[in-house]
């Protein structure tokens, strides 16, 4: 194993998975709890059109998909709070038909199929030097945003009624949310792939919820599943010659299944 | 009701429609310095939109709203003065924090986006949860409080910044008749500290023997007196469609409502 990390692609996967599993987890507490995973599954859809106008227009494809998708969630976040179309409408409608247009550009330049198909399903061992230090760039930048507006975010999650009388900027904080899931999200795309990455947000806080009834533990636990195990999974995929984002998320899976049947929150609750 | 200066809470010929629906309309109420008012009807009558009014959360289609002389939306740092409680039912109670923090959160809105509750603030939060009984309870998560517990940190929350005027939406819903005495007992002391309270409550029998004034509302202001006044009972009887008895209790005035016919 300490072999594998002589490799120049392993060692910038392995940071990749470091930061990645880092972030979409810390981001994850505060998107499960207000209810949002819903939003980041439709995110990361949105990416893949994101990822086709980047390629057709031969501009970096993250890049471009990290536009697109901030534009996405502040969209979604428009439709649902000022318009009568619920949440859940909203993303559905914004995820099919944004993932339509990559299709419909896909299928107009033959050659890229491939290129493209490495976006829908991840490659983390074909991580660039570019890659990681955009990844870098977008994890300190949202950490740092975590950072400052930790007390704020809470108070929003937790009663946005409340923080909205108190007189904190509750719309303001919630596209920040959305942007801040829409950078992680697109970011993250490139370890496990489109259809995977929103399990990155959500998997491992979930779990973490279920340990702890405190939410800077939460964070903590969370964050720690997270890294555990997209550098588990990553070393597993290696090893057994599978997938890693496939890898990455089904040990997160059973991480959630572990911790559900360990959880004492919710033996408290059901008793 | 006494007259000492403007009033805190000022409504005039207010309206709010939503879509094609008209929730409260020409609704007239002043709340005087260290009144306490509850907002009593049936569900639906546009209680909490009142309330929400009063908080500036939702905007009148016409008239005049003041609150310390102010716009709620106007109100700046003045904020402050108003403490809110909402109803439980908004609130995830499975979400992972303590008493304390819950409480420590009434200070973010003076904080600032971005400012630490320093050590002030933290003994602010203790001495909110000291003055409504619950001290005992700082490190609890909220998840695992009972109805009435919960209800005490909740106030303790938006008594913690001092403020002058505090709002409750149904503040006891799913808390056990003894428990809601001991909480109404609290409100009355915090009237005794100088607060004006209004409180919304579909719960009339118990209200009425604690609270100075009732404004009875289904869409319109009905009335807005004391309870043992007879143009309340007249007011509930036309609101209820049924018969509203008063019985006293020494001093309070108890409220009986018959079924409804």
């Amino acid at each position: 194993m300490t072999e594998l990390l002589t490799y120049g692609y392993m060692q910038r996967a392995l940071l990749a998975a470091v930061l990645i599993g880092g972030i979409c987890s810390a981001i994850g507490v505060y998107v499960v709890l207000r209810g949002l995973s819903f939003i980041g599954a439709g995110i990361s859809h949105a990416s893949f059109g994101g990822v086709a106008i980047g390629v057709a227009l031969g501009v970096n494809p993250i890049a471009s998909a990290i536009v697109f998708c901030l534009l996405v969630a502040w969209a979604i976040g428009f439709v649902s709070r000022k318009g009568s179309i619920k949440e859940d409408t909203a993303v559905g409608i914004f995820f099919a038909s944004t993932m339509a247009v990559g299709v419909l550009i896909v299928g107009l330049m033959e050659g890229y199929r491939v290129d493209l198909m490495s976006y829908l399903f991840g490659s983390i061992i074909a991580v660039t030097r570019q890659d990681l230090l955009m990844t870098f760039a977008v994890t300190a930048a949202v950490a740092v945003l975590i950072a400052v507006f930790f007390k704020d975010l809470l108070f929003v999650v937790f009663d946005p009624e409340a923080a909205q009388v108190a007189g904190l900027p509750v719309e303001w904080l919630y596209y920040l949310l959305l942007s801040m899931m829409a950078l992680v999200i697109v970011t993250s795309i490139k370890v496990v792939g489109i259809v995977l990455v929103s399990a990155l947000v959500v998997i491992p806080a979930a779990a973490a919820l279920q340990l702890t009834e405190r939410f800077n533990s939460a964070v903590l636990i969370s964050v720690a599943v997270g890294i555990g195990s997209c550098v588990s999974g990553l070393f597993v995929a290696d090893q057994l010659g599978v997938s890693p984002g496939a890898a990455i998320v089904l040990l997160e899976a059973g991480v959630f299944a572990l911790s559900a049947l360990a959880s004492p929150v919710r033996r408290r609750n059901m008793g | 009701m006494n007259d000492q200066g403007a009033p805190v809470v000022g409504l005039h010929n207010v309206t709010v429609r939503h879509g094609g629906v008209v929730v409260l309309e020409d609704v007239n109420l002043a709340v005087n310095r260290t009144d306490f008012v509850a907002i009593i009807g049936p569900n639906g009558a546009g209680k909490t939109t009142l309330l929400k009014v009063i908080l500036g959360l939702v905007a009148p289609s016409s008239g005049e709203v003041l609150v310390f002389g102010k716009p709620p939306n106007e109100l700046g740092s003045e904020r402050a003065k108003i403490g809110y409680v909402p109803q439980i039912t908004s609130i995830d109670l499975r979400f992972p924090i303590s008493v304390f923090e819950a409480v420590l959160m009434g200070t973010y809105g003076r904080l600032g986006v971005g400012a630490r509750p320093t050590k002030a603030e933290r003994e602010a939060a203790h001495r909110a949860l000291d003055r409504v009984g619950a001290a005992d309870l700082a490190g609890k998560p909220i998840g695992r409080l009972s109805a009435g517990q919960r209800q005490r940190v909740f106030i303790a929350r938006a008594l913690v910044d001092d403020p002058e005027l505090l709002l409750l939406d149904e503040p006891t819903t799913g808390v056990d008749t003894a428990a809601a005495a001991g909480f109404y007992t609290l409100l009355r002391q915090l009237k005794q500290d100088g607060l004006t309270i209004i409180l919304v409550s579909h719960d009339i029998g118990v209200v009425a023997s604690y609270v100075d004034s009732v404004a009875c509302l289904n869409r319109f202001l009905f009335a807005h007196c004391r309870p043992d006044e007879i143009q309340c009972t007249e007011a509930l009887r036309a609101m209820y469609g049924c018969d509203v008895a008063y019985l006293h209790h020494g001093e309070a005035p108890h409220i009986v409502v018959e079924e409804h016919k």
